[in-house]
């Protein structure tokens, strides 16, 4: 069974076969199919919510990659409010991020270098890390889809706070992730998935 | 919740034998661990590997336990956190050798905290998402050899070197190898040290604080006793404190002294030397008085002569000598005093002040008495004054000598700064030896200091 939760989303991958699937008008169609999702000791899962800024929200989708440290997910999450954003999560760590539409240019992937500073909407980030991750697959509902096996070219930068960011070079207009790293605690989450001997 | 989804499947433990030896092991941080080294026999074995193909096998030759075990739970800072993997790490500056050790620390929720110990000095360590600020902006790469901004703390360059992983033990979330070489650089302000690690592809940054193997210990309830800390640690607090604040505590009492002595010099009287009252009779033919004999010891001193009255509505001019026992030498002075009270328009007036004093200074210790020559009258008073018809007063009113040194209380004032002083002199010079000492260990050590600053 597929469910679209969402009203804006348009894809789904089924969790019985993994089939991907667009919905466009009304119509549901299969685009691919997602490799199953590698065992990673994720703490989150479909299902799973928290609270960010005091904002509920529930995870209802999930892209998983792998970069050169090990796996890394965004997690897709529909707030109470309405809006939608990202949750990076790896090892631990989490980084609540919403997709910004900034107003500058930005340089090419291929011309970042690791400590340029680049402006976001005026406010300066670091790059700290560019690297091509590889897809896994995806879970759940999810306002785009990456194929499994893809290796998306991805470029993290850092501020001097906790404020960070994530430019997806994906496509020929690149996507703008701007967000911060929040601690386990402030995200007050529920229905988490079980961890023996610590659950 | 999403209808009809069922939960994710638990996060289970792994356990295996070891390839090499046939140790049990647990594998603690699930999927999460990259690589697993046998602590019986050193083997390491890729984690993510469904048969655990092994890496490689070192014959360490000194085996290490770790003084907080692989597999102990504690507390620390409010996380529960429990210590999966130990390696130690080692830096040659100028031919040396200095070997730490490293705990890796877990909680599936929270992720991975570090334990460093040296010389028995620790520091909890933590992942940091923001970036320090150098001297060229945002440090993404090429850490500096100065000081470093990190979120509002001022860290101060310690010590950059290449670190190489010289033990290794339990499971890692990275590929840890033997002899990894990554290059790293300390910046302290303590009781935090900010640290650079440079790998192929990133700097990570991480920041530790001190802790006391107390604390640690408690924490993980450990039986053992820790190790006696040697030395002095990059980051470890100066139990002498700031003596920047020393000083400004000793600077604020000396001031607090200074305005009570102040106070008392104005408000409370000197030591007296003498005192005697007299009775002025107007009709009296020889009013001059001559005082007994006084003595005014010690170092030369200013003299305080006061002259309190009784006299009401009149003025008096007291002509007066100071006059040395010995030698007859004499200092004269005059002092006047005049007091006047009326009614007027229905309000109570006054005017003038029935008291005086004057003040004779440079007075060398002696035998003195003084000569007392009092003249008073009502209406014309020596100065302008001429109030409007008060009632004459009496013609006859008392008046008290009275003779001060002053000298004393700033001398207490000055013991006072005596005795203080030492302490915040002695404590900067014992906390700058602290400081030598921790500065002594990096690559500024205090002797080239005047010629970086």
């Amino acid at each position: 069974m597929v469910t679209f939760v969402a009203q804006t989303t348009g894809y789904a991958v089924c969790d019985a076969c993994q089939s991907m699937l667009v919905r466009q008008n009304m119509e549901v169609s299969r685009i691919g199919q997602s490799a199953a999702l590698q065992e990673d000791g994720t703490p989150l899962m479909l299902g799973s919510a928290g609270a960010y800024q005091k904002v509920p929200f529930e995870i209802i989708g999930r892209i998983q990659v792998q970069y050169s440290f090990g796996f890394w997910n965004e997690w897709f999450c529909l707030y109470a409010n309405g809006n939608q954003g990202w949750l990076g999560e790896s090892q631990g760590n989490y980084f609540a991020n919403f997709q910004t539409q900034v107003a500058e240019r930005l340089p090419a992937f291929e011309d970042l270098r690791r400590g340029n500073n680049i402006p976001l909407n005026g406010r300066l980030f670091c790059v700290t890390q560019k690297q091509k991750a590889q897809v896994i697959g995806c879970e759940g509902e999810l306002p785009f889809i990456m194929h499994s096996g893809y290796k998306a070219p991805l470029v993290d930068l850092k501020t001097e706070t906790v404020v960070g960011a994530t430019i997806d070079y994906s496509e020929d207009t690149p996507l703008v992730f701007i967000g911060e790293t929040v601690d386990f605690d402030a995200l007050g989450f529920s229905n988490l998935r079980e961890i023996e001997a610590w659950s | 919740m999403i209808p009809g989804r069922k939960p994710a499947p638990p996060v289970k433990v792994k356990s295996l034998q070891c390839r090499a030896c046939g140790a049990p092991i647990e594998i603690r941080s699930g999927p999460r661990a990259q690589v697993i080294v046998c602590a019986y026999c050193d083997t390491s074995m890729d984690a993510q590997d469904p048969t655990f193909k092994i890496l490689w096998q070192y014959q360490q030759q000194i085996k290490f336990e770790p003084l907080i075990p692989i597999g102990a739970r504690g507390t620390l800072r409010g996380e529960l956190l429990e210590c999966i993997g130990y390696m130690r790490r080692t830096v040659t500056v100028e031919g040396i050798d200095y070997t730490w050790s490293e705990y890796l620390l877990y909680n599936p929720f929270k992720g991975y905290r570090w334990l460093t110990e040296f010389s028995g000095h620790w520091s909890f360590v933590k992942e940091c998402f923001a970036l320090p600020v150098g001297p060229n902006g945002m440090v993404g790469v090429n850490p500096p050899d100065t000081a470093v901004n990190y979120m509002g703390l001022s860290c101060k360059h310690f010590q950059s070197a290449e670190a190489r992983v010289t033990y290794c033990i339990g499971e890692f979330y990275w590929h840890v190898e033997k002899n990894q070489r990554n290059r790293v650089h300390d910046y302290v302000s303590p009781p935090y040290v900010l640290s650079a690690e440079e790998s192929a592809d990133e700097i990570t940054w991480s920041l530790g604080e001190y802790v006391t193997a107390k604390e640690l210990w408690d924490g993980f309830k450990l039986k053992t006793a820790p190790p006696a800390a040697v030395g002095v640690a990059p980051n470890q607090p100066n139990p002498l404190g700031n003596s920047r604040i020393l000083w400004r505590n000793f600077g604020l009492f000396t001031a607090l002294a200074f305005l009570i002595t102040l106070f008392f010099t104005m408000f409370c009287p000197s030591r007296e030397v003498f005192s005697k009252s007299f009775q002025y009779y107007a009709n009296e033919k020889e009013k001059a008085q001559v005082t007994e004999n006084f003595k005014i010891t010690g170092r030369p001193c200013n003299v305080e002569i006061d002259i309190s009255s009784s006299l009401y509505n009149r003025w008096a001019m007291f002509n007066m000598a100071l006059i040395n026992a010995d030698t007859f030498t004499a200092v004269d002075f005059g002092q006047e005093v005049s007091y006047y009270h009326g009614v007027e328009g229905g309000e109570s007036w006054t005017e003038g002040d029935r008291n005086s004093s004057a003040v004779v200074g440079q007075v060398s210790s002696g035998t003195y008495f003084l000569r007392v020559d009092p003249e008073s009258g009502t209406g014309n008073s020596p100065d302008t004054f001429n109030p409007q018809n008060p009632a004459p007063g009496p013609e006859v009113f008392s008046y008290t000598v009275k003779v001060y040194r002053d000298v004393t209380q700033w001398l207490y004032f000055w013991l006072v700064v005596g005795v203080l002083l030492p302490l915040p002199i002695i404590q900067s010079i014992r906390s700058a030896s602290f400081e030598n000492r921790r500065w002594m260990e990096s690559d500024h050590p205090p002797v080239s200091n005047s010629s970086e600053d």
